[in-house]
Protein backbone atom coordinates (compact mmCIF):
# COMPACT_ATOMS: atom_id res chain seq x y z
CA UNK A 1 0.00 0.00 0.00
CA UNK A 2 1.26 3.31 -1.23
CA UNK A 3 1.95 5.83 1.63
CA UNK A 4 -0.17 8.75 1.98
CA UNK A 5 2.12 11.96 0.92
CA UNK A 6 1.49 13.57 4.55
CA UNK A 7 3.46 10.71 6.05
CA UNK A 8 6.81 12.30 5.47
CA UNK A 9 5.93 15.23 7.90
CA UNK A 10 4.95 12.73 10.65
CA UNK A 11 7.24 13.53 13.33
CA UNK A 12 9.05 10.20 13.70
CA UNK A 13 9.90 9.80 9.89
CA UNK A 14 10.25 13.68 9.30
CA UNK A 15 14.16 14.07 7.77
CA UNK A 16 15.46 17.37 8.91
CA UNK A 17 18.09 17.92 5.55
CA UNK A 18 21.23 20.39 6.35
CA UNK A 19 21.12 24.11 5.89
CA UNK A 20 23.09 25.05 2.99
CA UNK A 21 26.02 27.77 5.02
CA UNK A 22 26.47 29.43 1.90
CA UNK A 23 22.88 30.30 1.88
CA UNK A 24 22.64 31.22 5.58
CA UNK A 25 22.23 34.97 4.27
CA UNK A 26 18.54 33.26 3.37
CA UNK A 27 16.64 33.89 6.44
CA UNK A 28 12.61 34.21 6.84
CA UNK A 29 12.98 37.75 7.90
CA UNK A 30 15.08 38.07 4.82
CA UNK A 31 12.37 36.39 2.65
CA UNK A 32 9.57 37.32 3.69
CA UNK A 33 9.21 39.76 6.68
CA UNK A 34 7.11 42.93 6.34
CA UNK A 35 5.81 41.79 3.03
CA UNK A 36 1.57 41.53 2.51
CA UNK A 37 2.04 40.14 -0.94
CA UNK A 38 0.91 43.62 -2.39
CA UNK A 39 0.46 44.06 -5.99
CA UNK A 40 1.35 40.11 -6.57
CA UNK A 41 -1.23 38.66 -8.87
CA UNK A 42 -2.37 35.19 -8.09
CA UNK A 43 -4.79 33.01 -9.99
CA UNK A 44 -6.82 30.93 -8.12
CA UNK A 45 -7.94 27.84 -10.40
CA UNK A 46 -10.93 26.13 -9.36
CA UNK A 47 -14.95 26.51 -8.60
CA UNK A 48 -14.85 30.76 -8.47
CA UNK A 49 -14.59 32.81 -5.96
CA UNK A 50 -16.56 34.53 -3.37
CA UNK A 51 -15.73 37.43 -3.32
CA UNK A 52 -18.04 38.65 -0.52
CA UNK A 53 -16.90 35.84 1.80
CA UNK A 54 -15.45 37.66 4.58
CA UNK A 55 -12.21 35.48 4.39
CA UNK A 56 -11.96 36.65 1.05
CA UNK A 57 -12.83 40.26 1.94
CA UNK A 58 -12.93 41.85 -1.42
CA UNK A 59 -9.73 40.58 -2.61
CA UNK A 60 -10.37 39.34 -6.06
CA UNK A 61 -9.14 41.51 -8.97
CA UNK A 62 -10.45 40.12 -12.13
CA UNK A 63 -12.26 37.01 -13.03
CA UNK A 64 -11.74 34.04 -16.16
CA UNK A 65 -14.58 31.65 -16.24
CA UNK A 66 -13.81 29.05 -19.27
CA UNK A 67 -16.57 28.09 -21.12
CA UNK A 68 -16.92 24.79 -23.16
CA UNK A 69 -18.83 25.09 -26.40
CA UNK A 70 -20.48 22.27 -28.24
CA UNK A 71 -18.13 22.35 -30.77
CA UNK A 72 -15.34 21.72 -27.77
CA UNK A 73 -13.51 25.00 -28.23
CA UNK A 74 -13.26 26.67 -25.22
CA UNK A 75 -13.83 30.38 -24.80
CA UNK A 76 -12.81 32.86 -21.98
CA UNK A 77 -15.81 35.16 -19.98
CA UNK A 78 -14.15 37.38 -18.15
CA UNK A 79 -17.19 38.93 -16.94
CA UNK A 80 -17.09 38.85 -12.71
CA UNK A 81 -18.46 35.38 -11.61
CA UNK A 82 -19.44 33.83 -8.04
CA UNK A 83 -18.09 30.33 -6.71
CA UNK A 84 -20.07 27.20 -7.78
CA UNK A 85 -19.67 25.16 -4.70
CA UNK A 86 -16.90 26.68 -2.27
CA UNK A 87 -13.94 25.54 -3.05
CA UNK A 88 -11.99 27.70 -4.49
CA UNK A 89 -13.62 30.47 -1.78
CA UNK A 90 -11.94 27.91 0.80
CA UNK A 91 -8.11 28.22 -0.95
CA UNK A 92 -8.52 31.71 -2.02
CA UNK A 93 -9.72 32.83 2.01
CA UNK A 94 -6.27 30.67 3.38
CA UNK A 95 -4.60 32.75 0.63
CA UNK A 96 -5.66 36.28 1.46
CA UNK A 97 -5.13 35.83 5.52
CA UNK A 98 -1.39 34.87 4.73
CA UNK A 99 -0.78 37.46 1.88
CA UNK A 100 -3.86 39.77 2.74
CA UNK A 101 -2.73 42.45 -0.48
CA UNK A 102 -2.13 39.57 -2.81
CA UNK A 103 -4.38 40.68 -5.93
CA UNK A 104 -6.46 37.73 -6.44
CA UNK A 105 -7.67 36.35 -9.98
CA UNK A 106 -10.62 33.80 -9.99
CA UNK A 107 -10.21 31.72 -12.62
CA UNK A 108 -13.41 29.35 -12.93
CA UNK A 109 -12.14 25.78 -14.91
CA UNK A 110 -14.78 23.18 -12.57
CA UNK A 111 -18.18 23.13 -13.88
CA UNK A 112 -21.32 22.77 -11.15
CA UNK A 113 -22.26 19.54 -13.28
CA UNK A 114 -19.09 17.82 -11.96
CA UNK A 115 -15.65 18.54 -12.32
CA UNK A 116 -14.06 20.16 -14.63
CA UNK A 117 -12.69 18.59 -18.30
CA UNK A 118 -8.88 17.95 -18.27
CA UNK A 119 -9.31 20.53 -21.23
CA UNK A 120 -11.24 23.02 -19.62
CA UNK A 121 -8.26 22.73 -16.69
CA UNK A 122 -5.61 23.31 -19.61
CA UNK A 123 -7.34 26.37 -20.92
CA UNK A 124 -7.49 27.83 -17.21
CA UNK A 125 -3.79 27.55 -17.43
CA UNK A 126 -2.84 28.59 -20.41
CA UNK A 127 -5.24 32.42 -19.36
CA UNK A 128 -3.17 33.01 -15.93
CA UNK A 129 0.14 32.21 -18.09
CA UNK A 130 -1.00 34.73 -20.67
CA UNK A 131 -2.23 37.28 -18.47
CA UNK A 132 0.37 37.92 -16.31
CA UNK A 133 -0.19 35.88 -13.16
CA UNK A 134 3.00 35.23 -10.92
CA UNK A 135 1.31 32.44 -8.60
CA UNK A 136 -1.13 30.46 -9.70
CA UNK A 137 -3.19 27.82 -6.58
CA UNK A 138 -4.06 24.72 -8.05
CA UNK A 139 -5.79 22.56 -5.50
CA UNK A 140 -6.65 20.49 -8.38
CA UNK A 141 -5.65 18.27 -11.04
CA UNK A 142 -6.73 16.03 -13.05
CA UNK A 143 -5.62 11.73 -13.18
CA UNK A 144 -6.25 11.42 -16.82
CA UNK A 145 -3.13 10.43 -19.05
CA UNK A 146 -4.67 12.29 -21.84
CA UNK A 147 -3.83 15.58 -20.42
CA UNK A 148 -0.05 14.35 -19.88
CA UNK A 149 1.59 16.12 -22.21
CA UNK A 150 -0.68 19.37 -22.79
CA UNK A 151 -0.19 20.01 -19.06
CA UNK A 152 3.37 19.36 -19.04
CA UNK A 153 3.96 21.66 -22.02
CA UNK A 154 2.06 24.30 -19.79
CA UNK A 155 3.61 23.72 -16.72
CA UNK A 156 6.98 24.02 -18.73
CA UNK A 157 5.98 27.29 -20.14
CA UNK A 158 4.75 28.44 -16.77
CA UNK A 159 8.31 28.08 -15.27
CA UNK A 160 10.36 29.87 -18.28
CA UNK A 161 8.06 32.85 -18.05
CA UNK A 162 8.46 32.53 -13.97
CA UNK A 163 5.12 31.73 -13.38
CA UNK A 164 5.08 29.66 -10.13
CA UNK A 165 2.58 26.75 -10.41
CA UNK A 166 1.63 25.81 -6.89
CA UNK A 167 -0.24 22.52 -7.00
CA UNK A 168 -2.07 20.09 -4.08
CA UNK A 169 -0.43 16.64 -3.87
CA UNK A 170 -3.31 14.21 -4.63
CA UNK A 171 -5.01 13.07 -1.58
CA UNK A 172 -5.45 9.55 -3.93
CA UNK A 173 -2.98 7.27 -4.73
CA UNK A 174 -3.46 7.69 -8.62
CA UNK A 175 -0.76 9.61 -10.15
CA UNK A 176 -2.44 13.38 -10.91
CA UNK A 177 -1.07 16.36 -12.99
CA UNK A 178 0.22 18.74 -13.17
CA UNK A 179 1.60 17.80 -9.12
CA UNK A 180 3.72 15.32 -10.44
CA UNK A 181 5.83 17.31 -12.45
CA UNK A 182 9.19 18.50 -11.68
CA UNK A 183 8.59 22.13 -12.58
CA UNK A 184 5.83 22.86 -10.38
CA UNK A 185 5.87 23.20 -6.24
CA UNK A 186 3.67 20.24 -5.22
CA UNK A 187 2.65 20.51 -1.61
CA UNK A 188 0.63 17.75 0.84
CA UNK A 189 -0.50 19.12 4.81
CA UNK A 190 1.07 18.90 7.38
CA UNK A 191 -0.16 18.90 11.14
CA UNK A 192 1.84 22.63 12.20
CA UNK A 193 -1.47 25.08 12.34
CA UNK A 194 1.29 28.10 11.63
CA UNK A 195 1.58 28.90 7.90
CA UNK A 196 4.99 29.91 8.22
CA UNK A 197 6.22 26.35 9.84
CA UNK A 198 5.98 24.80 6.12
CA UNK A 199 8.24 21.92 5.53
CA UNK A 200 10.20 20.88 2.92
CA UNK A 201 10.13 17.20 1.86
CA UNK A 202 13.99 16.10 0.23
CA UNK A 203 11.79 12.78 -1.54
CA UNK A 204 9.95 14.47 -4.82
CA UNK A 205 7.81 14.37 -6.14
CA UNK A 206 6.21 16.25 -3.58
CA UNK A 207 8.33 18.91 -2.49
CA UNK A 208 6.65 21.19 0.83
CA UNK A 209 4.18 20.40 3.24
CA UNK A 210 2.28 23.06 4.63
CA UNK A 211 -0.98 23.16 7.01
CA UNK A 212 -3.78 21.32 6.12
CA UNK A 213 -5.03 19.63 8.71
CA UNK A 214 -8.03 20.99 10.84
CA UNK A 215 -8.00 24.08 9.45
CA UNK A 216 -10.65 26.85 9.49
CA UNK A 217 -11.89 27.31 6.22
CA UNK A 218 -14.40 30.11 4.39
CA UNK A 219 -17.71 27.47 4.28
CA UNK A 220 -21.09 28.51 2.29
CA UNK A 221 -22.62 32.03 2.45
CA UNK A 222 -20.72 33.69 5.92
CA UNK A 223 -19.52 30.89 7.81
CA UNK A 224 -16.51 28.45 7.91
CA UNK A 225 -15.82 25.07 8.47
CA UNK A 226 -12.97 22.72 9.85
CA UNK A 227 -11.45 21.16 7.01
CA UNK A 228 -8.65 18.35 6.64
CA UNK A 229 -6.98 18.31 2.75
CA UNK A 230 -4.05 18.76 0.52
CA UNK A 231 -6.52 21.32 -1.17
CA UNK A 232 -6.22 23.39 1.58
CA UNK A 233 -1.86 22.91 2.47
CA UNK A 234 -1.72 24.55 -1.54
CA UNK A 235 -2.81 27.85 -0.64
CA UNK A 236 -0.91 28.19 2.28
CA UNK A 237 2.13 28.13 0.42
CA UNK A 238 0.72 29.93 -2.26
CA UNK A 239 0.70 32.92 0.29
CA UNK A 240 4.10 32.24 1.46
CA UNK A 241 5.16 32.51 -2.29
CA UNK A 242 3.40 35.79 -3.08
CA UNK A 243 4.66 37.22 0.04
CA UNK A 244 8.43 36.54 -0.81
CA UNK A 245 7.22 37.44 -4.54
CA UNK A 246 6.21 40.88 -3.61
CA UNK A 247 9.81 41.49 -1.65
CA UNK A 248 12.14 39.89 -4.32
CA UNK A 249 10.46 40.64 -7.91
CA UNK A 250 11.77 38.14 -10.54
CA UNK A 251 12.72 35.20 -8.87
CA UNK A 252 12.57 31.99 -11.15
CA UNK A 253 10.68 28.77 -9.69
CA UNK A 254 14.35 27.64 -8.74
CA UNK A 255 15.05 30.54 -6.83
CA UNK A 256 12.11 30.36 -5.12
CA UNK A 257 12.42 26.21 -4.46
CA UNK A 258 15.68 27.42 -2.87
CA UNK A 259 14.37 29.94 -0.92
CA UNK A 260 11.30 27.91 0.10
CA UNK A 261 14.04 24.87 1.07
CA UNK A 262 16.22 27.35 3.20
CA UNK A 263 13.70 28.39 5.21
CA UNK A 264 11.41 25.29 5.68
CA UNK A 265 11.42 25.03 10.03
CA UNK A 266 12.47 21.41 9.12
CA UNK A 267 15.73 22.75 7.58
CA UNK A 268 15.64 25.75 10.28
CA UNK A 269 15.08 23.89 12.99
CA UNK A 270 16.82 20.58 12.90
CA UNK A 271 16.40 19.24 16.03
CA UNK A 272 13.26 18.82 18.09
CA UNK A 273 11.57 21.71 17.94
CA UNK A 274 10.57 22.31 20.95
CA UNK A 275 14.01 22.48 22.55
CA UNK A 276 15.06 25.23 19.61
CA UNK A 277 11.91 27.57 20.34
CA UNK A 278 12.83 26.97 24.54
CA UNK A 279 16.24 28.43 23.17
CA UNK A 280 15.10 30.92 21.27
CA UNK A 281 12.92 32.59 24.05
CA UNK B 1 -46.57 -15.40 -43.64
CA UNK B 2 -48.70 -12.53 -42.66
CA UNK B 3 -51.11 -14.07 -39.99
CA UNK B 4 -55.05 -12.51 -40.09
CA UNK B 5 -55.78 -10.38 -37.41
CA UNK B 6 -57.78 -12.62 -35.25
CA UNK B 7 -58.96 -13.14 -31.53
CA UNK B 8 -56.88 -16.46 -31.41
CA UNK B 9 -53.79 -14.78 -33.30
CA UNK B 10 -53.94 -11.82 -30.77
CA UNK B 11 -53.94 -14.64 -27.67
CA UNK B 12 -51.09 -16.15 -29.26
CA UNK B 13 -49.17 -12.68 -29.52
CA UNK B 14 -49.70 -12.59 -25.94
CA UNK B 15 -48.66 -15.74 -25.12
CA UNK B 16 -45.67 -15.02 -27.20
CA UNK B 17 -44.84 -11.63 -25.87
CA UNK B 18 -45.00 -13.16 -22.20
CA UNK B 19 -42.55 -16.49 -23.23
CA UNK B 20 -40.19 -13.96 -24.67
CA UNK B 21 -40.52 -11.74 -21.58
CA UNK B 22 -39.50 -15.09 -19.17
CA UNK B 23 -36.91 -15.92 -21.78
CA UNK B 24 -34.69 -12.76 -21.61
CA UNK B 25 -35.21 -12.07 -17.80
CA UNK B 26 -33.70 -15.66 -17.55
CA UNK B 27 -31.07 -14.37 -19.79
CA UNK B 28 -30.69 -10.95 -17.90
CA UNK B 29 -30.64 -13.38 -14.37
CA UNK B 30 -28.10 -15.26 -16.42
CA UNK B 31 -25.96 -11.97 -16.51
CA UNK B 32 -26.42 -11.09 -13.03
CA UNK B 33 -25.31 -14.22 -11.85
CA UNK B 34 -22.42 -14.73 -13.84
CA UNK B 35 -21.63 -11.16 -12.00
CA UNK B 36 -18.68 -11.44 -9.03
CA UNK B 37 -21.85 -10.02 -6.77
CA UNK B 38 -25.18 -8.24 -7.72
CA UNK B 39 -24.69 -4.81 -8.35
CA UNK B 40 -26.20 -3.62 -4.41
CA UNK B 41 -24.30 -6.42 -2.78
CA UNK B 42 -20.94 -4.86 -4.18
CA UNK B 43 -21.82 -1.29 -3.30
CA UNK B 44 -22.93 -2.69 0.63
CA UNK B 45 -19.59 -4.36 0.56
CA UNK B 46 -17.41 -1.82 -0.36
CA UNK B 47 -19.31 0.64 2.37
CA UNK B 48 -19.15 -2.04 5.14
CA UNK B 49 -15.08 -2.57 3.92
CA UNK B 50 -14.70 1.33 4.38
CA UNK B 51 -16.88 1.66 7.68
CA UNK B 52 -14.30 -1.29 8.79
CA UNK B 53 -10.86 -0.16 7.53
CA UNK B 54 -11.71 3.61 9.39
CA UNK B 55 -13.89 2.23 12.11
CA UNK B 56 -16.15 4.39 11.29
CA UNK B 57 -20.11 4.35 12.55
CA UNK B 58 -22.27 4.94 10.10
CA UNK B 59 -21.52 4.77 6.24
CA UNK B 60 -22.82 5.76 3.09
CA UNK B 61 -22.27 5.63 -0.76
CA UNK B 62 -23.72 8.10 -3.10
CA UNK B 63 -23.71 7.27 -6.93
CA UNK B 64 -24.24 10.62 -9.22
CA UNK B 65 -27.29 10.36 -11.71
CA UNK B 66 -26.08 11.37 -14.41
CA UNK B 67 -29.08 12.37 -15.96
CA UNK B 68 -30.43 14.99 -13.11
CA UNK B 69 -26.76 15.68 -11.86
CA UNK B 70 -27.74 14.38 -8.33
CA UNK B 71 -25.89 12.06 -6.04
CA UNK B 72 -28.66 9.85 -5.10
CA UNK B 73 -27.96 7.22 -1.93
CA UNK B 74 -27.69 3.79 -2.60
CA UNK B 75 -26.44 2.26 0.39
CA UNK B 76 -26.87 3.78 4.02
CA UNK B 77 -25.55 1.45 6.46
CA UNK B 78 -24.66 1.83 10.57
CA UNK B 79 -26.32 0.19 13.58
CA UNK B 80 -26.56 3.79 15.32
CA UNK B 81 -29.61 4.66 12.25
CA UNK B 82 -32.97 2.66 12.45
CA UNK B 83 -34.78 1.35 9.79
CA UNK B 84 -36.94 4.67 9.67
CA UNK B 85 -33.43 6.76 9.23
CA UNK B 86 -31.87 5.27 6.85
CA UNK B 87 -34.94 5.07 4.75
CA UNK B 88 -35.53 8.61 4.99
CA UNK B 89 -31.80 9.26 3.87
CA UNK B 90 -32.58 6.96 0.76
CA UNK B 91 -34.80 9.13 0.01
CA UNK B 92 -32.41 12.21 -0.08
CA UNK B 93 -31.22 13.50 -3.80
CA UNK B 94 -28.65 16.23 -3.25
CA UNK B 95 -27.31 18.45 -6.74
CA UNK B 96 -24.12 18.09 -7.60
CA UNK B 97 -22.19 20.62 -6.06
CA UNK B 98 -23.90 21.27 -3.02
CA UNK B 99 -22.71 20.44 0.20
CA UNK B 100 -19.56 18.30 1.79
CA UNK B 101 -20.42 15.44 -0.60
CA UNK B 102 -21.30 17.58 -3.40
CA UNK B 103 -17.87 19.84 -3.45
CA UNK B 104 -15.99 16.62 -3.16
CA UNK B 105 -17.34 14.87 -6.18
CA UNK B 106 -16.91 18.25 -7.81
CA UNK B 107 -13.46 18.79 -7.28
CA UNK B 108 -12.66 14.83 -7.10
CA UNK B 109 -10.55 15.15 -3.79
CA UNK B 110 -11.62 13.91 -0.32
CA UNK B 111 -12.10 15.90 2.88
CA UNK B 112 -12.65 15.32 6.40
CA UNK B 113 -14.71 17.88 8.72
CA UNK B 114 -14.31 17.43 11.88
CA UNK B 115 -16.63 20.05 13.30
CA UNK B 116 -19.66 19.18 12.23
CA UNK B 117 -22.05 19.74 14.79
CA UNK B 118 -21.26 23.01 14.87
CA UNK B 119 -22.59 24.20 11.89
CA UNK B 120 -26.31 24.40 12.66
CA UNK B 121 -27.54 23.91 9.39
CA UNK B 122 -25.99 20.83 8.99
CA UNK B 123 -27.28 19.83 12.97
CA UNK B 124 -31.07 20.58 11.56
CA UNK B 125 -31.24 19.03 8.79
CA UNK B 126 -29.14 16.10 10.30
CA UNK B 127 -31.26 16.01 13.49
CA UNK B 128 -34.80 16.03 10.81
CA UNK B 129 -33.89 13.63 8.56
CA UNK B 130 -31.88 10.52 11.03
CA UNK B 131 -32.49 11.69 14.20
CA UNK B 132 -28.82 11.50 14.71
CA UNK B 133 -26.04 14.38 15.06
CA UNK B 134 -22.43 12.95 13.46
CA UNK B 135 -19.54 15.03 14.96
CA UNK B 136 -16.91 14.08 12.21
CA UNK B 137 -17.05 13.09 8.77
CA UNK B 138 -14.74 11.65 5.80
CA UNK B 139 -15.86 12.26 2.26
CA UNK B 140 -13.99 10.10 -0.47
CA UNK B 141 -14.64 10.77 -3.62
CA UNK B 142 -15.08 7.23 -6.69
CA UNK B 143 -12.66 8.47 -9.66
CA UNK B 144 -14.21 6.53 -12.83
CA UNK B 145 -12.43 6.76 -15.88
CA UNK B 146 -14.64 9.48 -17.33
CA UNK B 147 -15.36 11.29 -14.44
CA UNK B 148 -17.08 11.02 -10.81
CA UNK B 149 -18.91 7.90 -10.26
CA UNK B 150 -20.30 9.10 -6.62
CA UNK B 151 -18.83 9.30 -3.38
CA UNK B 152 -18.06 7.37 -0.32
CA UNK B 153 -19.36 8.92 3.63
CA UNK B 154 -18.41 8.14 6.32
CA UNK B 155 -19.19 9.18 9.49
CA UNK B 156 -18.21 9.01 13.59
CA UNK B 157 -15.16 6.64 14.45
CA UNK B 158 -16.32 4.48 17.03
CA UNK B 159 -13.45 5.78 19.82
CA UNK B 160 -15.12 9.06 19.48
CA UNK B 161 -11.51 10.65 17.88
CA UNK B 162 -11.96 12.97 14.36
CA UNK B 163 -10.88 11.46 11.04
CA UNK B 164 -7.41 12.14 10.19
CA UNK B 165 -5.48 12.51 7.41
CA UNK B 166 -4.39 8.87 7.81
CA UNK B 167 -7.85 7.46 7.82
CA UNK B 168 -7.82 9.70 4.42
CA UNK B 169 -4.50 7.97 3.08
CA UNK B 170 -5.60 4.76 3.30
CA UNK B 171 -9.29 5.27 2.26
CA UNK B 172 -7.77 6.83 -0.91
CA UNK B 173 -6.65 3.37 -1.69
CA UNK B 174 -9.47 1.80 -1.19
CA UNK B 175 -11.53 4.18 -3.05
CA UNK B 176 -9.82 3.69 -6.23
CA UNK B 177 -10.27 -0.13 -5.97
CA UNK B 178 -13.93 0.77 -4.94
CA UNK B 179 -14.44 2.66 -8.04
CA UNK B 180 -12.85 0.19 -10.67
CA UNK B 181 -15.23 -2.42 -8.91
CA UNK B 182 -18.04 -0.38 -9.45
CA UNK B 183 -16.73 0.51 -13.24
CA UNK B 184 -16.78 -3.20 -14.43
CA UNK B 185 -19.70 -3.88 -12.55
CA UNK B 186 -21.90 -0.92 -14.23
CA UNK B 187 -20.03 -2.46 -17.47
CA UNK B 188 -21.30 -5.72 -16.96
CA UNK B 189 -25.05 -4.73 -16.57
CA UNK B 190 -24.77 -2.40 -19.97
CA UNK B 191 -23.74 -4.69 -21.70
CA UNK B 192 -26.43 -7.49 -20.60
CA UNK B 193 -29.13 -4.99 -20.95
CA UNK B 194 -27.36 -3.94 -24.51
CA UNK B 195 -27.35 -8.17 -25.09
CA UNK B 196 -30.79 -8.27 -24.41
CA UNK B 197 -32.35 -5.53 -26.58
CA UNK B 198 -30.30 -6.76 -29.43
CA UNK B 199 -31.96 -10.39 -29.07
CA UNK B 200 -35.52 -8.93 -28.63
CA UNK B 201 -34.73 -6.92 -31.58
CA UNK B 202 -33.92 -9.99 -33.61
CA UNK B 203 -36.47 -12.32 -32.63
CA UNK B 204 -38.76 -9.69 -32.94
CA UNK B 205 -37.82 -9.40 -36.69
CA UNK B 206 -37.11 -13.35 -37.22
CA UNK B 207 -40.19 -14.97 -38.55
CA UNK B 208 -39.72 -18.20 -37.11
CA UNK B 209 -39.47 -16.08 -33.75
CA UNK B 210 -40.79 -18.59 -31.39
CA UNK B 211 -39.09 -21.00 -32.44
CA UNK B 212 -36.01 -19.21 -31.75
CA UNK B 213 -37.25 -17.61 -28.46
CA UNK B 214 -37.87 -21.72 -27.21
CA UNK B 215 -34.19 -22.83 -27.94
CA UNK B 216 -33.06 -19.51 -25.53
CA UNK B 217 -35.64 -20.33 -23.32
CA UNK B 218 -34.34 -23.86 -23.06
CA UNK B 219 -30.96 -22.71 -23.10
CA UNK B 220 -31.52 -20.72 -20.35
CA UNK B 221 -32.83 -23.11 -18.05
CA UNK B 222 -29.98 -26.42 -19.31
CA UNK B 223 -26.96 -23.88 -18.80
CA UNK B 224 -28.29 -22.91 -15.28
CA UNK B 225 -28.82 -26.11 -14.19
CA UNK B 226 -25.53 -27.55 -15.20
CA UNK B 227 -22.41 -27.94 -13.05
CA UNK B 228 -20.63 -26.83 -15.60
CA UNK B 229 -21.85 -23.02 -15.37
CA UNK B 230 -21.99 -23.72 -11.31
CA UNK B 231 -18.20 -24.26 -11.61
CA UNK B 232 -17.95 -21.04 -13.71
CA UNK B 233 -19.50 -18.99 -11.51
CA UNK B 234 -17.49 -20.32 -9.07
CA UNK B 235 -14.60 -18.91 -10.23
CA UNK B 236 -16.38 -15.67 -11.48
CA UNK B 237 -16.98 -14.98 -8.01
CA UNK B 238 -13.23 -15.92 -7.27
CA UNK B 239 -12.27 -13.75 -9.25
CA UNK B 240 -14.53 -11.14 -8.23
CA UNK B 241 -12.61 -11.36 -5.32
CA UNK B 242 -9.56 -10.82 -6.39
CA UNK B 243 -10.21 -8.07 -9.33
CA UNK B 244 -11.47 -6.35 -5.55
CA UNK B 245 -7.95 -6.37 -4.58
CA UNK B 246 -6.97 -3.40 -7.11
CA UNK B 247 -5.15 -3.68 -10.02
CA UNK B 248 -1.92 -4.96 -8.92
CA UNK B 249 -3.92 -8.44 -7.76
CA UNK B 250 -5.77 -8.45 -11.07
CA UNK B 251 -2.49 -8.41 -13.27
CA UNK B 252 -1.03 -11.26 -10.98
CA UNK B 253 -4.52 -13.32 -11.18
CA UNK B 254 -4.46 -12.86 -15.34
CA UNK B 255 -0.80 -14.03 -14.95
CA UNK B 256 -1.44 -17.05 -13.27
CA UNK B 257 -4.73 -17.78 -15.34
CA UNK B 258 -2.71 -17.04 -18.38
CA UNK B 259 -0.09 -19.65 -16.78
CA UNK B 260 -2.33 -22.53 -16.53
CA UNK B 261 -4.34 -21.92 -19.74
CA UNK B 262 -0.72 -21.71 -21.43
CA UNK B 263 0.15 -25.53 -19.87
CA UNK B 264 -3.47 -26.40 -20.74
CA UNK B 265 -2.83 -26.02 -24.45
CA UNK B 266 0.65 -27.44 -24.37
CA UNK B 267 -0.84 -30.90 -22.60
CA UNK B 268 -3.49 -30.69 -25.07
CA UNK B 269 -1.07 -30.08 -27.81
CA UNK B 270 1.00 -33.22 -27.04
CA UNK B 271 -1.92 -35.79 -26.25
CA UNK B 272 -3.01 -34.34 -30.11
CA UNK B 273 0.55 -35.53 -30.75
CA UNK B 274 0.32 -39.01 -29.23
CA UNK B 275 3.57 -38.58 -27.18
CA UNK B 276 6.03 -37.28 -29.95
CA UNK B 277 7.08 -34.81 -28.65
CA UNK B 278 9.84 -34.45 -25.96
Amino acid sequence: MKPAWHEAFEPDVLQHPASLPVLSAITPEWAWGGSTGRGVKVAVLDSGIKNTHPAVDGAVRGYCRVVEGEDGQFTYDETPHTDIFGHGTACAGIIHKVAPEAELYSVQVLKPTGGGSGGAFAAGLHWAIEHGMQVCNLSLGTTKRDFFAALHELADLAAFKNIMLVTAANNMPQPSFPSMYASVISVACNEEKDPFHFYYNPAPPMDFGAPGIDVQVAWEEHDYATMTGNSFAAPSMTGIIALILAKHPGLTPFLMKTILRTTAWNVRLPVDTSVAEAHAS
Amino acid sequence: MIQPATPEADHADAAYARRLRDALGGLGMLGTLAAPQSYHQLLTLLVRDAMQVTRAKIGTLRLLDKATNELVFEVVEGAALGPRAVEAARQFRVPLGQGIAGWVAASGQPVVRSDLAADPRFVAEATERIGYVPHSMLCLPLNGEDGILGVIELFDKADGTAFTADDMGTLGVFGEAAAAAITQSQVLNDVTRLFGLMLQRLLGDTPDAVLLHDHVAELVARVVETPDYRDAIQIALTAGQIARQGPEARRYCLQVLDAFADYLRAQHSRATLGGRLP
